[in-house]
């Protein structure tokens, strides 16, 4: 007995112990196992809301009412990039690199587009080029990014055809921009890489019109402000920048006191964004450039989500899990609601039966997504990710 | 609670990531080598410690049967026997105890670099410690064929970390582990140990580098790398273990195979049978023995194999003779002793 107990506390028995302990440690506290959070978008009129989130894409009526639920349990697919909701059809790419199209009505699948995979000296390499940002249509065709790049789908007669492929030296989680304006001449896809560059490419065959080297990661698309011909777009950099849209020149730079991740909201002449550093601002726009700029600070968490501006109140949401209701004419404060979890995942307005909500996604599965009355705050009604 | 570990390391990778040319590859590999070589000295502490405490194994035997049934009285031997030897039982494990957050971090660092999800992105403008280095972010992720922020799709990667994690286990664990039963319990248990290791390892690292990163599968190669090479000019590692033979470093065979009752207080009694007079037992200590030469019942063979004097086994060996030497029974059993460090008391020739 003695020697079985002796036996238990050689130190080599601590060393297993630690490496069994460091073991459940990696595998807890890697950060291997976190994805993303849900991908949370509505459609253009304001009735349906969608949220993307692991093996579920979720379709729900503005009272927070189930309208239906997709699954591709086949494929075990995974989302995380927000949907894209159209009229009739919702487009949505998954964490494998395919490409969903769903009916918007009862949530069928109507087909999945799987992409051929890559290959290395003739070796294929598996589908793993993850689709974390939203798709873009026009017409018959879809564009979107991947982990190598951006793609352009022709879906006509719901077959889809790969086009062509714009490759990146990194990831595209951006929303690809179509534009048709007069001033361009012709229309152009703007795409945002996290390779630090942004591309204007031929939508037609996808090769480059002008690309600008912003020396900082992007996240999202820029906004397009067509009175003055530009571009806004925020980096990874502690900048956000005016580009000339016709050939990418820098226009102005603005420094932020953090990253800029999402779209800036550009409203009456005035640019509204936050950053990772917790400071929302309202930057005019100026012939020359940027105007003073007015700033405030609402704590040390990231305020990911781009701002929204709903009669006259400036609402923005934060990692703090607050969200906050700014007047926009003197900046006082509405109202400060706590969501109880990270508001990040997005934050947008739609019609509800008794008055305007404020949809915010979080990061927490109890409390994927959340309603409050635009009014005073309160919760009107949330809802936890499906299992 | 590990942010303090790995928002530096983070800063570090970021700014050998700059140096390098934006080859993530080699910022990964320089860095696992900086952090080894930094690591260096709680290595070789931890290696004295665990030789320390095998030299002490044979002495703990003995109590535990003196003491078996007062354990009380044990508790307080031992660690008087720890004190007498300034050995603390627990010194070999801390420092595995500090390196663990610090590789722990390490492989937080590098995936949070990769930032492959926006989770990771989210958090990491709050981890870069010097500005200036925010324009890296997140690094480029492809080499050859690989997305580092992903598993091998060809598995070449988690092979080579079961390899390269096999070989350093092999090559460095102590020889105990490849040695057959010795009869005594707790050289056995620690075998068995150091065999569960040997097998357990590779396949949990294997198991992760199947599961996360390519980048860490790169972590783990060059660590084991780095280690087999540190541990080669520590002269830790025997490669002969490789091909399955037994190791040529007498003075580190495990004391703890030792009988303990075989043992008395560092004192070697002589062998009842004489041993045979001979020119080759009474060859000159510093000359090499032949590898074919027998060893004769009785002979007191020096920690290089060379034979000492015959008369030798009848004194009293203290120091490095003692603890080094083979003694031959007469049954022919081939037994070892401690090596201490003190070379007063070295048979003179």
């Amino acid at each position: 007995m003695n020697t079985s107990r002796q036996a238990r506390l050689t130190p080599r028995y601590w060393v297993l112990a630690i490496l069994i302990i460091g073991g459940v440690l990696l595998t807890a506290c890697s950060g291997g196992s976190r994805e993303s959070w849900a991908g949370v978008s509505k459609d253009a009129n304001g009735e349906v809301v969608v949220v993307s989130f692991e093996k579920k894409v979720v379709a729900y009526n503005t009272d927070g009412s189930r309208k239906w639920t997709y699954e591709d349990s086949g494929d075990k697919a995974k989302f995380y990039a927000p949907a894209l909701v159209t009229s009739d059809r919702v487009y949505v790419g998954d964490y494998s690199g395919r490409i969903h199209a769903i009916n918007r009505d009862d949530g069928k699948r109507i087909w999945i587009y799987k992409p051929e995979s890559r290959k290395f000296l003739g070796f294929s390499l598996g589908a793993s080029d993850r689709i974390l940002g939203p798709i873009t249509q026009n017409g018959d065709s879809l564009y979107y990014g991947n982990e190598h790049g951006v793609y352009k789908l022709n879906i006509a007669n719901d077959d889809p055809q790969k086009v062509w492929e714009f490759e990146t030296d990194h990831s595209v989680w951006a929303q690809p921009l179509y534009v048709n304006d007069p001033e361009l001449g012709e229309p152009t896809l703007f795409v945002a890489s996290l390779d630090q560059h942004f591309y204007a490419l031929n939508p037609e065959d996808g090769k480059p019109r002008w690309t600008v080297d912003l020396d900082g990661a992007l996240v999202s698309h820029p906004v397009l402000d067509t009175e003055n011909h530009r571009l806004y777009i925020g980096t990874l950099n502690y900048k956000l920048y005016a580009l000339n849209f016709t050939d990418g020149k820098k226009v102005a730079e603005f420094k932020t006191e953090g990253w800029v991740w999402d779209t800036p909201l550009l409203m009456d002449s005035n640019l509204y964004f936050g950053d990772l550093s917790g400071w929302l601002y309202e930057l005019p726009v100026t012939s020359d450039g940027f105007g003073e700029v007015w700033k405030t600070h609402l704590g040390d968490a990231a305020l990911r989500a781009a701002p929204i501006v709903v009669d006259g109140v400036l609402v923005v949401a934060s990692q703090n899990e607050k969200v906050y209701a700014i007047n926009l004419e003197d900046k006082s404060r509405k109202w400060e609601k706590s969501v109880g979890a990270p508001a990040i995942a997005g934050l947008f307005s739609v019609e509800g039966p008794e008055g305007t909500l404020l949809i915010i996604g979080t990061k927490d599965k109890e409390k994927l997504l959340v309603a409050l009355n635009l009014s005073d705050g309160e919760q009107s009604w949330s809802k936890k990710a499906e299992k | 609670m590990l942010d303090i570990i790995i928002n530096p390391f983070i800063t570090v990778l970021l700014v050998l990531y700059g140096l390098l040319g934006g080859n993530v590859f080699l910022a990964i590999v320089a860095f696992t080598i900086l952090v080894r070589f930094a690591l260096l000295p709680l290595t070789m502490k931890q290696q004295r410690s665990f030789k320390r405490m095998q030299e002490l194994s044979p002495k703990l035997k003995q109590l535990q049967e003196k003491y078996k049934n007062d354990r009380e009285r044990l508790t307080q031997e031992q660690m008087a026997l720890y004190r007498e030897h300034g050995v603390n039982p627990f010194a070999g494990c801390l420092p595995l105890l500090v390196q663990l957050p610090i590789f722990l971090s390490l492989w937080r660092a590098i995936l949070a670099t990769l930032a492959s999800t926006p989770d990771q992105l989210l958090e990491l403008q709050h981890r870069i410690m010097i500005g200036g280095l925010d324009h890296l972010v997140p690094l480029k992720n492809t080499f050859l064929w690989m997305n580092l922020a992903l598993p091998d799709p060809f598995y070449i990667l988690p092979i080579l970390v079961v390899i390269t994690t096999y070989l350093q286990q092999k090559l460095i664990m102590p020889v105990s582990s490849t040695s057959s039963s010795s009869g005594n319990d707790a050289a056995d248990q620690a075998a068995r140990m150091s065999k569960q290791m040997t097998t357990f390892m590779p396949l949990m690292f294997g198991f992760f580098a199947l599961t996360y990163s390519s980048g860490l599968s790169i972590y783990f190669i060059t660590s084991n790398i780095v280690g087999i090479i540190q541990y080669a000019m520590m002269g830790k590692a025997d490669f002969r273990r490789l091909i399955g033979k037994e190791s040529t470093k007498k003075e580190e065979k495990v004391i703890a195979e030792m009988p303990a009752d075989e043992i008395s207080d560092a004192v070697i009694e002589a062998p009842a049978a004489k041993p045979k007079p001979s020119t080759k037992t009474a060859a000159p200590v510093r000359e090499p023995r032949t590898p074919k030469e027998p060893i004769e019942p009785g002979s007191v063979i020096s920690a290089t194999g060379r034979p000492l004097k015959p008369g030798i086994s009848e004194r009293k060996l203290t120091g490095s003779a003692a603890a080094a030497s083979n003694v031959a029974s007469s049954n022919g059993k081939s037994t070892k002793t401690p090596a201490k460090s003190s070379s007063r008391n070295r048979p003179k020739k």
